[in-house]
């Protein structure tokens, strides 16, 4: 690999853009149970950023699919509350997995994808001052937790099978 | 010399560093690599995970109450537009009469309500037999969240968020219509 930058960038655009087709298609099927409510699939991508670019190409990719999916969804008022709390999802789960050594990344996913979708939920009843959709949180939470199984298994399963060569350019050097 | 750079810089640099250590690594393929798919450690944040769960289930507890309606209030922008009382009479606000429609039906009433622009609209019904509200059609974004709430009866409300519109209960013993001709 010559240009590992160029590289990086390249993959990092790629899974931009599955992360907003995934977003997209994901917000034209009716809600789960609750009005609003979504499996979050897009993380798949985010987190598989996260892990083999860098954190800092994994910000970039959930603020490219906060802000291009909610505008094909035609719902832009939703950018203020998915994005910190993806953001701030996304940072407990790089923290938790790199610094603490006896955990595996389907936890690290649950967590994350519980503490996204009960965020969401606060931030947004705090912006709109509907204090009675706090109610709909503890339901959120288990959709949450089926997500987070779904999102843990794909990341495992496509770093763990994807050949070596794949994932040298990581080697031995810095962001 | 570098340490005295490092000791001489203001905190943020100090605090970046520390992100730099804790957050900037790259060495998550090769830990996913080399680990299965459980571990000892799993089992605390599996816990976290339940404890946080059960601890939300407090929420409903709090709130959420049946109310006994005396009908419906719609807010666009929290200013209220509309409002269906019980004894089947519509009432649409001055600032509104403008931006809404409405069309009686035998089952009740249809009410259009566009937002300020004119593109954006929400068309709500109003059940004058059995007294429920419920958005039957909207052009508010692709997923449509507020077609998908349900009825509306004695709990709960509807959120419509890129029209910022709200639908909820009048309860009982607040504000009473106006009786034409009354004392």
């Amino acid at each position: 690999m010559k240009n590992k930058r160029v590289f990086k960038l390249a993959l990092a655009g790629l899974f931009a853009s599955l992360a907003t087709i995934t977003f997209t298609l994901e917000s034209l099927f009716p809600p789960i149970i609750i009005p609003g409510a979504r499996m979050g699939l897009s993380n798949v991508f985010i987190l598989l950023t996260a892990l083999t670019l860098g954190y800092g190409y994994g910000v970039a990719v959930l603020a490219v699919k906060t802000l291009l999916g909610s505008l094909f969804s035609g719902n832009i008022s939703a950018l203020m509350y998915s994005l910190p709390s993806g953001l701030i999802a996304l940072t407990v789960q790089i923290l938790l997995f790199y610094n603490i050594k006896k955990v595996s990344l389907l936890a690290v996913s649950v967590l994350g994808a519980v503490v996204n979708i009960v965020l969401q939920n606060i931030v947004f009843c705090l912006i709109t001052k509907t204090i009675e959709y706090l109610a709909y949180s503890p339901y959120l939470a288990l959709i949450g937790v089926i997500s987070g199984v779904i999102v843990g298994l794909c990341v495992y399963t496509v770093i763990k099978k994807s050949p070596q060569s794949l994932t040298l350019y990581n080697k031995g050097e810095k962001n | 010399m570098y340490y005295y750079i490092l000791t001489k810089q203001p905190i943020y640099y100090k605090i970046y560093y520390k992100w730099e250590f804790c957050v900037l690594k790259n060495n998550g393929i090769e830990k996913v690599k080399n680990s299965p798919l459980f571990l000892r450690g799993d089992i605390a944040i599996y816990l976290l995970v339940i404890i946080i769960v059960l601890g939300l289930f407090l929420f409903p507890l709090l709130g959420n109450k049946t109310v006994n309606s005396s009908g419906f209030c719609v807010l666009v922008e929290n200013k209220k537009a509309v409002t269906f009382y019980n004894d089947k009479t519509l009432l649409v606000e001055n600032d509104f009469i403008d931006l809404v429609e409405t069309q009686k039906n035998q089952s009740g009433y249809f009410v259009k309500i566009y937002s300020h622009d004119k593109k954006g609209y929400n068309v709500i019904f109003f059940d004058t037999t059995n007294l429920t509200a419920k958005v039957v059609e909207s052009n508010c974004s692709a997923s449509k969240d507020c077609v998908h709430f349900p009825e509306l009866k004695d709990k709960g409300t509807i959120y419509c968020a890129p029209h910022q519109l709200k639908i909820s209960i009048l309860e009982n013993g607040g504000f009473t219509p106006p009786i034409a001709g009354g004392i």
